[in-house]
């Protein structure tokens, strides 16, 4: 496969109002898609809020937590830890692992984004959890599209911003308004669940799918199975079952990759 | 109980926040110098799906407090009210609907069971 020419890159140095025309128009699109769900991820921010709220975390180390970490299964990973009073490496390489499927992403977002100056690949990573690559991805199944002009490159990466910007807006709007309202809301609600049940609403448009659907009941039955091991490695060896899963089912004839799928409107 | 002290507090969620920047950045920090081959680009498609489907699976299908498999048991509200609101979303399509529905049921099931 030949090595794709640097296309010229969006103004970043310029503010937002200078971009032009058809990057603000891809960005105002990222973040409505990422709006679609914004029920789902103000819902599972909020119980990470709570959790945070309710710990043995002062206010300003909350808001600390929520603004700094940014990476909602680590941090309610780490609570229980930090209660504990275990010594801080061992918090952080619980962390790690707890994130390890970012490092799995990352392989995506390197093929998507290789081109950008070191900061913007690094702040790019940074910001973009589940939700925007998710999306991401959804929309642009493939890396590298041989038809692509650098304007329509540009603009790809003009809406993975604009998802980037609304996914980090709605998360840390629900997190600090959970942990604002965490002595007001009593654990008998089982709010926490709502959680739960906000990421239905993600993956159910996801298993339109032959493939999809089995990548997702072998992800669930290894998770659960797996359940008993540290660090919540089960993550990690569902996602590894469902890129086998993914690799048996690419033998068979294509699915039509290239339908943008909705995620959660 | 030995708690952090508030340095170490301070210097974990820093250290938690150089963790976000280097898992999720872990390749994007190579640049141009990896090209990743396509089988291995095609084969973590469902690599998203399966995260998010790791993280709600025990927490529906398990009780609260278990680490294994043999605790399963049907009589715990979440299965019900995560196929309450798996149903509830496949046919109405809009979140919060979804959301009030999945959570009366669970309410009612926890006083029930």
């Amino acid at each position: 496969m030949p090595k794709h020419p640097k296309a010229p890159l969006i103004l970043c140095h310029l503010p937002y109002f200078a971009w032009p025309h058809d990057e603000r128009l891809a960005f105002q699109v990222g973040l409505r898609t990422m709006s679609k769900s914004v029920v789902t991820i103000f819902t599972w921010a909020l119980v990470t809020g709570l959790a945070m709220g309710k710990s043995t975390l002062t206010l300003w180390q909350a808001v600390s937590m929520s603004l700094l970490v940014f990476a909602g299964t680590a941090q309610l990973a780490a609570l229980p830890l930090i209660a504990l009073g275990l010594p801080v490496w061992t918090i952080l390489i619980t962390a790690f692992v707890v994130n390890l499927r970012f490092v799995i992403f990352s392989i995506g977002m390197q093929a998507h984004f290789y081109s950008l100056p070191l900061w913007r690949r690094a702040t790019l990573g940074y910001f973009t959890a589940d939700f925007g690559y998710l999306m991401y991805t959804s929309r642009y199944p493939e890396a590298h599209p041989p038809e692509e002009s650098p304007a329509t490159r540009r603009s790809r990466i003009a809406f993975m911003y604009g998802l980037t910007c609304g996914n980090w807006s709605i998360w840390q709007m629900g997190s600090l308004l959970g942990i604002a309202l965490a002595g007001q809301i009593p654990q008998s609600w089982g709010l926490e669940f709502a959680g739960t049940l906000a990421l239905i609403a993600i993956i159910v448009p996801m298993l339109d799918r032959a493939a999809a659907r089995w990548a997702a009941g072998v992800a669930a039955l290894v998770a659960v199975l797996s359940m008993g091991l540290p660090f919540k490695l089960n993550i990690v060896l569902a996602i590894v079952a469902a890129i086998v899963v993914g690799i048996v089912s690419d033998r068979r004839p294509k699915d039509p990759l290239t339908k943008p799928v909705s995620a959660g409107d | 109980m030995p708690a952090l002290s508030s340095f170490e507090i301070g210097a974990l969620f820093v250290g938690m926040g150089l963790v976000t920047l280097g898992t999720r950045g872990f390749f994007m920090f190579w640049g141009d110098r990896v090209q990743m081959p396509e089988i291995i680009l095609r084969s973590i498609r469902y690599a998203p799906l399966a995260a998010i489907v790791a993280i709600v699976a025990p927490e529906i299908l398990m009780p609260d407090d278990a680490t294994e498999i043999t605790q399963f048991n049907w009589a715990i509200p979440q299965i019900w009210a995560g196929l309450a609101a798996f149903i509830a979303f496949t046919w109405l399509r809009t979140m919060l609907p979804t959301l009030i529905i999945g959570m009366l049921v669970y309410s009612a099931l926890r006083y029930w069971f």
